[in-house]
């Protein structure tokens, strides 16, 4: 009864999700350490990743996996949703789904990434998402001379 | 509460947020953000073998009399923006192709440049005294007249030897092609000639000919292979070929005259379209494409606002 199965993991800070083989398979990461160790009933360190981050990722694999009959609407309102995050919320979950390689994951926080560029200037970019500005004076006149449409 | 520092993101990652942008004026503000992702556009803008995708659409304006600066039309802002491209000076643009400006200089040799006007890079290829017919003196007919349609085949670079340039040219809408880096054009070995619209279309370039679509091949032997056979229709109309979800289509734009009450005017406006499908495995267009994936419309410059065609 393969599909039966439990898994369970362990994010950074100690917390342990017991999940169904089919969930964490979504995980490439996972998938592999499976394939390699068959750990039976072994704990899978997932040591990059705390237990508020892993939870939400388990959400998303949980629903993936269940609804994959859903049709099309459904399925992006639910990942939109899902998306709907404060920005180091999703910092911490794009870096989990790389660390755990689940490609869909990353598609989908990439996209609202973007969609958050839209029409934005630089400085409001750089506030949103906690970056210094490194560049000097003389070089940002430089992009405003060379594209100065772009930054109107 | 931000404790988080994006410029630390890997690199796979902000590759992969940059690719998801669709506006190159987001293009161009993600670069400024930091010094780190101005790298990853800079790299990910010379990787011209990505598959292209798709841009929201921009209208390019010529420049009034008495300003050099061509205006930027952004319909997803609603704003025109000046763009000074210094590169545009002297040069007619005769085509134009996913971004990119194909442009013709007015003097000998006719130079000709694939160039884009948001990165300002420019691509030289083989001037226009090259080809098999070359410009006739512009007494006659003027330069401006002389590429009347260029497509390409890929994103066009000194390094990529997969880019071939497609044209049709001269007073005879011959088609003829060159690669980046080559020295002259070559005409391809055709009974037809006023060949009216050109389409990369899956690895192929297709064209109208008078009765027929023709593919065009670029192999040891460059010449045309009739593909498939033209619906019969009117007069007065404009061809052309569009890929739309996949679909190769061929579209008649109808014109009539606007005032016909004084014919002498020659002001014409269009009336309608008609689309058609081709099948390509029995090489026949079909009748009447219907399909809600692919409408008309026309832009309407005073009111700022589309028009959609029945």
């Amino acid at each position: 009864m393969a599909f039966t199965k439990k898994v369970t993991l362990k994010s950074s800070d100690g917390e342990l999700f017991i999940i169904d083989r089919a969930v964490a398979l979504q995980s490439r990461t996972i998938q592999y350490v499976l394939e390699d160790t068959n750990p039976v009933d072994a704990i899978i360190p997932v040591p990059a990743v705390d237990a508020r981050t892993l939870s939400k990722v388990l959400e998303y694999c949980k629903k993936h996996l269940i609804d994959l009959n859903t049709d099309f609407e459904d399925y992006s309102k639910w990942d939109k949703d899902f998306v709907d995050a404060e920005v180091w919320m999703l910092y911490d979950l794009i870096m989990a789904a790389d660390y755990l390689h689940i490609p869909p994951l990353i598609d989908l926080i990439c996209d609202k990434i973007a969609s958050m560029f839209k029409g934005q200037t630089p400085d409001k970019i750089r506030e949103i998402f906690n970056i210094d500005n490194d560049f000097s004076k003389e070089e940002e006149e430089d992009f405003k001379k060379k594209s100065g449409w772009a930054f109107k | 509460m931000s404790h988080t520092d994006w410029s630390n993101l890997p690199k796979e990652l902000i590759e992969l947020i940059f690719d998801e942008l669709q506006h190159a004026g987001d293009i161009i503000r993600f670069g400024t953000v930091c010094r780190f992702w101005h790298l990853v556009a800079l790299e990910a803008r010379q990787q011209v073998f990505k598959p292209l995708r798709p841009l929201s659409p921009m209208l390019l304006l010529p420049p009034n009399k008495d300003d050099e600066a061509h205006k930027l039309y952004d319909f997803f802002e609603k704003k025109a923006y000046k763009i000074q491209i210094p590169a545009m000076r002297d040069k007619w643009c005769c085509s134009s192709w996913n971004g990119w400006l194909i442009t013709i200089n007015r003097t000998l040799p006719y130079e000709i440049c694939c160039l884009n006007p948001i990165s300002g890079v420019q691509i030289h290829l083989p001037p226009a005294i090259t080809f098999e017919d070359s410009p006739p003196d512009p007494e006659e007919t003027p330069i401006e007249f002389f590429l009347n349609k260029v497509v390409l085949s890929s994103t066009p670079s000194p390094s990529n030897a997969t880019c071939v340039i497609m044209a049709i040219h001269s007073n005879y809408n011959k088609l003829a092609f060159c690669k980046p880096g080559d020295e002259r054009w070559i005409t391809l070995k055709s009974e037809d000639i006023q060949y009216k619209d050109l389409l990369y279309y899956k690895d192929n370039f297709y064209a109208i000919g008078r009765l027929k679509v023709v593919q065009c091949d670029i192999g040891n032997d460059p010449r045309v292979i009739p593909f498939a056979p033209l619906p019969k229709m009117g007069r007065l109309e404009h061809r052309y070929l569009v890929e739309s979800s996949d679909r190769l289509l061929y579209v008649l734009r109808y014109m009539d005259l606007k005032d016909k009450e004084d014919p002498s005017k020659l002001r014409y406006e269009t009336t309608s379209f008609k689309v058609f499908d081709l099948d390509s495995d029995k090489r026949k267009f079909s009748d009447r494409y219907e399909t809600t994936t692919f409408k008309v419309y026309d832009f309407d410059f005073d009111k700022k606002k589309w028009k959609r065609y029945p």
